[in-house]
């Protein structure tokens, strides 16, 4: 180790040369890479449709949806089409930015602790401060001289932390709300299908489903490899069919981010062959060098970890930097890094995205150090040496 | 003791084979000065990198105090390259962005001596007569101090055998003298130097010249 850090240290020059060249690479790539998060992380995140026995229709917008005016114009069209009685939008994602109390003094506990329905323990965070606030989204809700119809529902467990019940109001940052209803978590579908609670052709907005309606349901069922597929076998276990016209849309949905999905896997490769050739460039590059340490008695394994020493250490010093810049300097990155990291993403996400990210970097560290060790024994020491 | 014993080395261009050492016979001595010489392409080279293993015979054996060099494993073969045999190449082949003092330290460093190597590299450097220029890059030197530095490089390990291929052959006759110089003050104190040369001054400061032709070895004489 000794050795090689002395190496390393009176490589140095060629360190920061080549720093210099892989960073505006990297920085590149990385941006693409936030754009191409950028647009997943808007993508829809479903909507919820429904039909009980006696044929009442339910329309709900999921995620930022509800806040995407188009997205409730396009959903209020397809309610009138097919007769429904009630929409609805799963507003969580505001509570995640925007202080959710009842009057002045009675606010939310921070973290409210649900037992799912698979004895999983959901941690609900809501009312979290000091993140960006999206004052935009919040006017776009009609709580506040909209119709008597329209209101908020909460989820028992915000009710008993706000002590809110049905006819109570509670607030929403500066937004005033009449509760309608509290829903079980575990039945939500259950209580709309209510016949005291459904007025015809209201808008509800819900608060605390969304763990429940997503993230649950990709536990619940694990086969499920779309956001169709949760709620397609959702709709099935719970008595209730999916509108064609609605399957058709979401499976719209499904293909569009299938898609994007497919891009991030070309991405990734077009990473993979980025650093091969970056590799290549600097094996070239390092050639002759590596030979003279050959020929001075350096084994192949010393050759191979002083130059994969260096060639990682620029990269993860690139990737840090690249990483430090998009951060500060970018208001939309910062945005989309809080609502990355603090909106309630699906848990298979969260949990294999960065493992996934981990183990392509394993995976790349070991291919460089075999690649590199067998191109190194192979060195054309002799004719380096006569030709240099 | 070097022992070459029915040496080849073959290339294939096309589908012509080409001899470049061709059943060459050879014993050195330890502490003999060997210079050996021939037209370019004979195959003075070939047999000097073999003998470093930096090239691979294609038949043949070169036995080096007895053990013989194809039978090394590759870990062996770098602890040979770095201690019991130290190279001077006519185009220096330093590092240029080291300095004089980090291109001679290389060799220590990779045979595992991180610690305070001045002693030994200084002691390379005034033989050379370069300690003065010790921190200054090795890029900014002339070509004869390069090719001293190379030397240094070569001998701060204490092999037993300087293996030098036309080491004056990017030297005006000043700076080939001096190279000249220190190979035969470094004969003199033990070393088995072995120098490929076209040049027949230059090969006349050995005790002994080889001369090839097509491969091989077309005479061979002491000289008193």
């Amino acid at each position: 180790m000794k050795k090689l850090l002395k190496l390393i240290f009176i490589e140095t020059s060629f360190l920061k040369k080549t720093l210099a060249v892989i960073l505006i690479i990297l920085t590149a790539f990385g941006a693409a890479l936030l754009a191409v998060l950028s647009v997943l992380s808007d993508m829809p995140r479903g909507m919820i449709a429904g039909i009980d026995a006696s044929k009442r229709y339910y329309f709900g917008l999921y995620g930022g949806e509800c806040f995407a005016l188009s997205a409730k114009e396009q959903t209020a069209d397809l309610a009138a089409e097919l007769d429904a009685e009630f929409c609805y939008g799963v507003a969580d994602g505001i509570t995640q930015n925007t202080e959710l109390r009842k009057g002045n003094n009675i606010f939310l506990s921070d973290l409210v602790t649900i037992l799912g329905e698979n004895e999983d323990k959901l941690e609900y965070r809501v009312a979290r401060h000091g993140y960006f606030v999206p004052a935009d989204y919040a006017d776009k809700l009609p709580f506040e001289g909209a119709s008597a119809a329209s209101g908020i529902w909460i989820c028992n467990e915000i009710a008993n932390s706000l002590a809110a019940q049905t006819g109570d109001v509670i607030y929403l940052g500066d937004s005033k709300a009449t509760v309608l209803g509290v829903f079980d978590r575990n039945n939500v579908f259950g209580n709309y299908a209510a016949d005291d609670v459904v007025v015809p052709a209201a808008w509800y907005y819900v608060i605390g489903a969304e763990d429940v309606l997503f993230d649950t349901l990709y536990f619940t069922y694990p086969t499920a490899k779309t956001v169709l597929d949760v709620y397609k076998t959702f709709g099935e276990t719970a008595g209730l069919k999916i509108s064609g016209i609605l399957s058709e849309w979401m499976e719209n949905i499904a293909v569009v981010q299938t898609y994007y999905s497919y891009l991030a896997i070309l991405l990734g490769l077009l990473m993979l062959l980025l650093l091969y050739a970056l590799f290549s460039t600097f094996y070239r590059a390092r050639k002759t060098q590596m030979c003279r340490f050959k020929v001075l008695g350096a084994t192949n394994t010393a050759v191979t970890a002083i130059y994969l020493t260096i060639a990682l250490s620029v990269i993860v010093l690139s990737v840090l930097f690249a990483s430090v810049l998009s951060v500060f300097l970018s208001k939309f990155l910062l945005d989309l890094c809080s609502r990355l990291f603090t909106v309630s993403y699906p848990y298979t996400f969260r949990a294999w995205l960065p493992l996934s990210l981990l183990g392509v970097c394993v995976v790349i560290c070991i291919t460089m150090f075999v690649l590199m060790q067998w191109r190194i024994s192979r060195l054309p020491i002799a004719a380096e040496v006569r030709y240099e | 003791m070097i022992s070459v014993k029915g040496l080849t080395k073959k290339y294939t261009v096309g589908k012509a084979d080409f001899f470049a050492l061709d059943g060459v016979e050879l014993v050195i001595a330890d502490g003999e000065f060997v210079a050996v010489t021939g037209k370019s392409g004979s195959g003075k080279s070939t047999l000097l990198n073999i003998i470093g293993i930096l090239d691979i015979p294609t038949g043949g054996s070169v036995t080096v105090n007895g053990v013989e060099l194809t039978s090394l494993t590759p870990k062996a073969v770098a602890a040979y390259r770095n201690k019991t045999v130290g190279f001077v190449f006519q185009s220096f082949y330093l590092e240029p962005s080291y300095t004089v003092y980090g291109n001679v330290e290389l060799p220590l460093i990779l045979a595992g001596k991180v610690g305070n190597n001045d002693e030994k590299v200084n002691a390379a450097l005034k033989m050379v007569g370069l300690f003065e220029k010790s921190w200054e890059k090795a890029r900014t030197l002339s070509g004869g101090e390069q090719q001293r530095v190379a030397i240094a490089r070569a001998i701060v390990n204490d092999p037993e055998y300087i293996l030098a291929d036309e080491p004056c052959g990017n030297l005006d006759s000043a700076n080939s003298k001096k190279i000249m110089d220190i190979l035969v003050d470094l004969n003199r104190a033990g070393k088995t130097v072995i120098m490929v040369t076209h040049d027949a001054e230059d090969a006349a400061r050995a005790n002994r010249i080889v001369t090839m032709s097509d491969g091989k070895i077309t005479a061979d004489e002491k000289i008193a």
